[in-house]
């Protein structure tokens, strides 16, 4: 097919069509052009954080090990503040032991200077 | 053999329907690029009714056109097939046949302005071409994001 012979459309029309077909062209560079640096923008190399998501998504292994491991960490959290709260109660326990037995000794003593 | 294409298999069909969803604008908008050119190499004389004298004055003869159209519509639908069954994407297809997409509906848009005649046209060709400008947009983005760009 020949190139469309635009010599017979009076002045205005060949305006309107070689106009029309001008800036078709620059809003499709100027459209392509912002969409390459959308892209470029919002490709994941360029976001971290964004490509840490996508490794997770494509791999989740990693995060549930780390979900395993937070649960044994909680668990050996809640054990250990068990552990301190008993240690806490004896500590008090003996203090009061301790009290009496001092407690004791001056009863003694004076029982002793009495005498 | 090219490399990029996937053996033989599932996984290209999973491939070509798993793209056509998000590129279905531009399957449909070569499909009416192919149909339209089709139409015109009927043999009704399209181009003789009033609302095509600016097609009549540009092109001449409408079954040059309709066979031009046919076979641009054609190779847009090879390009996405193409596209569709390629492991690497290949944007720059698209945002070239997109590119010529607007072109197209942009100049059957001021085919018929040229006309004179308000119909139908004027809410359906314009709308087409703002489609594959978004096409066009998505496909560069494709382009800037696998970094396919130049």
């Amino acid at each position: 097919m020949q190139l469309p012979d635009l010599s017979p459309l009076p002045a205005w029309a060949q305006l309107v069509v070689y106009g029309t077909l001008g800036i078709s062209l620059a809003v499709i560079i100027a459209v392509a052009r912002l969409g390459i640096l959308q892209g470029q923008k919002a490709a994941p190399a360029s976001n971290p954080a964004s490509a840490q998501v996508a490794a997770v998504i494509v791999d989740p292994t990693a995060l549930n090990r780390a979900s395993e491991a937070v649960e044994g960490l909680t668990t050996a959290v809640n054990e250990a503040t068990k552990v301190g709260r008993e240690h806490a109660r004896n500590m008090e326990r003996m203090a009061e032991e301790m009290d009496k037995v001092r407690e004791e000794m001056r009863i003694q003593r004076e029982v002793s200077r009495g005498r | 053999m090219n490399h990029t294409l996937m053996p033989p298999g599932p996984g290209l069909w999973i491939r070509i329907q798993h793209r056509f969803g998000p590129r279905m604008t531009e399957w449909a908008l070569a499909l009416i690029t192919a149909l339209w050119g089709a139409v015109l190499l009927l043999p009704e004389h399209v181009f003789d009714q009033p609302a095509w004298a600016g097609f009549r004055l540009i092109f001449g003869s409408e079954n040059a056109l309709g066979a031009v159209m046919l076979v641009l519509g054609v190779s847009r639908i090879a390009g996405l097939i193409v596209n569709g069954a390629r492991k690497q994407v290949t944007p720059w297809i698209r945002v070239f046949s997109a590119g010529g997409g607007f072109l197209i509906f942009v100049g059957i848009s001021a085919g018929y302005s040229l006309s004179g005649i308000i119909s139908t046209w004027l809410a359906i060709y314009p709308v087409f071409a703002l489609l594959e400008l978004l096409n066009i947009y998505r496909a560069a983005h494709d382009a800037g994001e696998s970094n396919a760009a130049p």
